[in-house]
């Protein structure tokens, strides 16, 4: 499926492009996407809504899975609780009832947020893939200034639509001050 | 005209006054700001006064091993407490340090849920500023307990002996409290660290500092796939620690309003409590934050609004604080409960009426002067404000801690506290242990969260017309 | 895309339907107060708790708002410029509820049992406070209290009408003067007046957080309201143009916070009462979680908190008017049984003990609806008198820059 051309050449990550502003990133996605690639990924200092959305990128779990272990944290820590101070190991403390509600809330909530919390975390890391040694786009020789200043949109050679040449005009077409191809 | 609207963010809704500085100063792009916070850590040169002040925090933080070491051979005999006062320094210190540990998680999870952009340039030192300042507080209960190497008692886990923890003592609240809070404000921390030491990894030239930063910012690479969810986990992260903070200092207030000490036992502890962390966690700030922006020449970075915000917050919780000191002394009275009036008087007017007077100077008098703008925009008399506040927060909590104790129901049980120079020596340890860990924080990491910092550049907004195309 | 200002001219005129809003809402609340006076006729220690009951919500609306609206002052925000004009509204509503507060004035013997010396000498703990709580200090105490809140709310309407036309910053500044104190005020008369009027119906139990308590339930009450009245509105110019989802989403995530401070303050005194267990204070709330009353509460534990706070942690709820809407109405009916349970099961003078069986009786709702339909009669005539929007608020057109409408 992919078409990276003859077996000699090094593999082929992608073409990556490089822009100044946001507004030619979002540009540029929109246009990759109209044109039918789907395989590609943006790479910007800083959050920007938007590029996500134009990329194709609309919804993550994040938010389902740290529900889940808010839940499976405030379940685990009453229950904990009330197996202890119930059945476990009575005790009889100034005559309050075994099953104390009032007091096990306390410990249900830290126990909710939690779970929560590193649930929240752990699932954002996973699914991100990190921590991740290697990654072909670090290749690319200007790639430190996305951290610091610069846009790239990278169109890999995974997608079906792939050509390095016709990609490469496709993207030089854009606002892109530099486009060079990135190998794996 | 410079002062236009889009000089600040565009997500808060302020009206600027005259005069009233914005908060990140005109000028700065994208990569002034990256290289601005970068050069602080990895192009600036350790300097004498940074050796000099470390070194004065680490003989303090001797000082602490010290006291630890006889204590962990005497016993906590050679502390200053006895019955009927079983709480002294320990615990004051301890509320004291949890209070400070507040302002971090406010700052950055409560002021991003409400949008206030002026927060995105102190909210990385104040979460430093939190895990020391809980790092701090933690000492105490656990070298409290005499047997520090047995604290691990006071989690649940099976044992040989079918030993349980009694789910119904707030202490124990309280472990759980302070370990899910250091736990939460430590993943909030690295969370928000990712980006910045990525943009450290590329930014670094020696080769062993690339390599450190590289393996923490554990190859992150800035991919809109990778924001979208980061973005996602940062805003659920903060929307857990905004309850979670009130839920921290509610519980220490629990440790005195569950029991039936008068003093202890009122129920406007929790929200009270509260308002005294943020109060004495944001005079932790400006005693930071106003040295720093000296030092480091950030003032464009940490404006003058910044520290006016902050005193703006500080009057504000300080007058909470206030209201809960009338509503004791009015509900005092009103109970017509001889104990609660007596716990009152013997306040006000007791052996120990100096703390409490002095408590009332430091922590509601004198910082009524932050209604004037002069003095909220002249750092010095800032700085020494938020000094005082601290000392009286500090108070506060002998205050309670002791007065409440000392004299309860029966007078024959009556006795007096006296802190000894192990007491002293142990607190001033930990301010050592915190400004020894500030200072290195603030060699090694990016003491300003720089890609938070970029959202407020003009240049780094879409267009209007890109926005909606 | 459309970036065009409104005109200099325009004047924001509320919708023309407010008028007629209010006179409905005046004929329902003269119909309740006729037969709230029968009640008070024929059984008046139930009709004046009822009406204290009802006094108290509608306190809560105008004091709420009033607080609600100089903290606006202070920080600003979208919700608070949108929904500012709501907030005056009902703050003009204060010296409509002076004089409604004269009825409880007139019925305080049927109130308060401390009002008889019997009562107080036979207990020591109220005879200790008796320089507090007596007769005429306790009169003169609510005359302070109007005269102060009168004072704050004319010093509100008057800056906000020269505002109207004067866009000097000097104009908004005293607003702010006005505020930073005037919250202060607010808590200190608001904590002595809940004592006075509600906390002394039981009047050996105290409570330092109950101030507090109030103080949070009066602004959850103002925030539900102020979010009805927006939604309803929202098919009208300008709401049909500036009250996105956006701006619905902020207003949901206020509602939300209020939820869960009221709900923080809620169970730290019930916990602290309870591991307490003393005397003095566990008897308040044993009158409140037996004979009946306990089916009030875990109401109260469900629907003013655990059912709101789940579905207001939707994104699209709180997106979404015709979702928010309902929930809101909810929060206010709740506000009205939480009032209820505080209120109702505490002793009748002339009798130690208290109302221990679940009662509710016609004017607890006939009472309440009669003050809170006046009060929407007064609120709907002041808010169509003015304009809906601020013209000259500095912030306004970057607002109406980037709402795009729903």
């Amino acid at each position: 499926m992919t078409n990276h051309g003859t077996g000699d050449e090094p593999k082929l990550h992608g073409v990556v492009a490089e822009y100044t502003t946001p507004d030619g990133l979002l540009e540029a996605c929109n246009k990759a996407r109209a044109a039918g690639y789907r395989r590609m990924d943006a790479y910007t200092p800083y959050p920007i809504e938007e590029i996500a959305d134009a990329i194709g990128f609309e919804k993550t779990r994040v938010p389902l899975l740290t529900l889940c272990g808010g839940i499976l944290g405030g379940l685990s820590g009453y229950m904990l609780q009330y197996w202890v101070n119930v059945s476990a190991y009575p005790l009889n403390i100034g005559g309050r009832p075994l099953h104390s509600w009032p007091s096990f809330i306390i410990i249900t909530f830290e126990m909710t947020i939690l779970f929560a919390g590193i649930t929240a975390v752990v699932g954002m890391l996973t699914l991100n893939g990190l921590p991740q040694p290697y990654h072909p786009i670090f290749n690319h020789p200007r790639f430190a200034s996305a951290s610091r200043d610069r846009f790239f949109l990278c169109i890999e050679a995974a997608d079906v639509k792939f050509d390095v040449a016709d990609t490469t005009r496709f993207l030089q077409a854009t606002s892109a001050v530099d486009v060079a191809e990135v190998a794996d | 005209m410079e002062h236009a609207p889009e000089t600040k963010s565009s997500e808060t809704m302020e009206r600027l006054l005259p005069g009233q500085s914005p908060v990140l100063l005109p000028g700065h792009t994208l990569e002034t700001i990256t290289d601005k916070i970068v050069s602080i850590v990895l192009r600036r040169p350790v300097t004498l006064g940074w050796v000099g002040g470390f070194a004065f925090f680490f003989g303090l933080l001797n000082l602490m091993l010290l006291a630890m070491a006889w204590l962990f051979i005497r016993g906590t005999g050679i502390w200053g407490i006895n019955v009927p006062v079983g709480w002294g320094f320990a615990i004051v210190n301890f509320v004291w340090w949890v209070g400070i540990g507040h302002a971090g998680t406010l700052i950055s999870a409560i002021l991003l849920l409400v949008k206030q952009g002026w927060r995105n340039s102190i909210n990385r030192f104040a979460e430093a500023m939190t895990l020391f300042a809980v790092a701090c507080a933690g000492v105490f209960p656990l070298i409290h307990t005499g047997r520090p190497w047995l604290a691990y008692w006071l989690f649940p886990y099976p044992n040989t002996m079918g030993v349980w923890p009694q789910f119904r003592s707030p202490l124990l609240w309280d472990v759980f409290a302070v370990s899910t809070y250091a736990t939460i404000s430590a993943l909030f921390w690295f969370v928000g660290l990712l980006p910045d030491l990525a943009t450290f990894r590329d930014a670094a030239t020696n080769p062993v500092a690339k390599r450190i930063y590289g393996l923490l910012a554990m190859g992150w690479r800035g991919s809109a796939r990778h924001w979208k969810r980061y973005e996602s986990a940062y805003v659920l992260l903060a929307g857990l620690a905004a309850p979670l903070v009130l839920s921290v200092h509610t519980v220490v207030s629990f440790d005195f309003a569950i029991s039936i000490i008068p003093g202890w036992h009122t129920t406007v502890f929790p929200p009270y409590f509260v308002a005294g962390a943020i109060y004495s966690g944001f005079a932790m700030v400006l005693v930071l934050a106003i040295p720093i922006r000296h030092f480091y020449g950030v003032q464009d970075m940490m404006t003058m609004r910044h520290l006016d915000n902050a005193a703006k917050v500080m009057l504000g919780t300080g007058l909470i604080v206030a209201y809960g000191y009338s509503m004791e002394a009015f509900y005092a009275y009103y109970s017509g409960s001889l104990y609660e009036w007596f716990v009152l008087k013997n306040r006000m007017m007791g052996p120990l009426a100096w703390s409490y007077w002095c408590l009332i100077i430091f922590n509601v008098l004198i910082p009524q002067v932050l209604w004037i703008r002069k003095v909220r925009l002249y750092p010095p008399a800032l700085f020494c404000t938020s000094v005082v506040i601290l000392f009286g927060m500090w108070l506060e909590r002998f205050v309670i801690v002791v007065t409440s104790l000392h004299r309860d129901f029966l007078p024959s049980s009556w006795g007096m506290y006296v802190a000894t120079k192990w007491d002293y020596m142990t607190y001033l340890g930990t301010l050592g242990l915190f400004f020894c860990a500030m200072f290195l924080f603030i060699r090694l990491m990016p003491m300003i969260t720089i890609f938070e910092m970029r959202l407020l550049v003009p240049q780094s907004k879409l267009s209007e017309e890109a926005a909606h195309d | 895309m459309s970036s065009t200002t409104y005109p200099a001219s325009y004047r924001f005129a509320a919708p023309a339907s407010t008028m007629s809003r209010s006179t409905r809402w005046l004929v329902i609340g003269v119909i309740a107060a006729v037969a709230s006076i029968a009640g008070a006729l024929t059984s008046p220690q139930m009709f004046y708790r009822g009406y204290l009951i009802g006094y108290m919500l509608v306190l809560g609306f105008s004091l709420g708002a009033m607080a609600l609206l100089m903290l606006g002052h202070m920080t600003g925000g979208n919700w608070w410029m949108i929904g500012r004009r709501v907030l005056e509204a009902a703050v003009g509503n204060l010296p409509l509820l002076t004089l409604l507060w004269i009825p409880l004035w007139i019925g305080r013997h049927a109130l308060y049992s401390w009002m008889d010396p019997a009562f107080v000498n036979s207990h020591p703990s109220v005879l200790a406070k008796a320089g507090y709580l007596n007769d005429h200090f306790w009169t003169i105490r609510a005359v302070i209290y109007f005269a102060l809140w009168n004072l704050w709310g004319m010093a509100l309407r008057r800056g906000s009408r020269q505002q109207d036309d004067n866009a000097a910053p000097a104009v908004w500044q005293r607003l702010k003067v006005w505020s930073a104190p005037g919250l202060l005020v607010y808590a200190l008369t608001l904590t002595l007046a809940v004592t006075d009027w509600v906390m002394s119906l039981d009047a050996t139990w105290f409570s330092t957080i109950f101030g507090m308590f109030f103080i949070i339930s009066q602004l959850l009450s103002v925030m539900a309201l102020m979010i009805v009245v927006l939604c309803s509105l929202r098919e009208y110019e300008p709401y049909d143009r500036i009250l996105g989802p956006e701006q619905l989403h902020d207003y949901g995530k206020l509602m939300l916070a209020f939820t869960m401070v009221w709900a923080y303050f809620s169970f730290s005194q019930w916990l602290i009462i309870w591991a307490g267990n003393l005397p003095e204070e566990i008897t308040w709330y044993l009158d409140r979680i037996t004979g009946g009353w306990q089916r009030v509460a875990l109401g109260l534990v469900i629907l003013q908190f655990a059912l709101p706070f789940l579905l207001l942690l939707s994104k699209e709820l709180k997106r979404d008017a015709r979702k928010l809407m309902p929930l809101a109405l909810l929060v206010l009916l709740m506000r009205y049984i939480d009032l209820y349970w505080i209120v109702a099961p505490n002793p009748f003078p002339g009798s130690d003990a208290a109302a221990h069986h679940l009662t509710y009786h016609w004017t607890y709702f006939a009472a309440p609806l009669a003050l809170v339909s006046i009060w929407l009669g007064a609120f709907f005539r002041y808010f169509g008198s003015r304009p809906v929007l601020v013209v000259t608020e500095p912030m306004l057109p970057r607002l109406w820059e980037k709402s795009h409408g729903h």
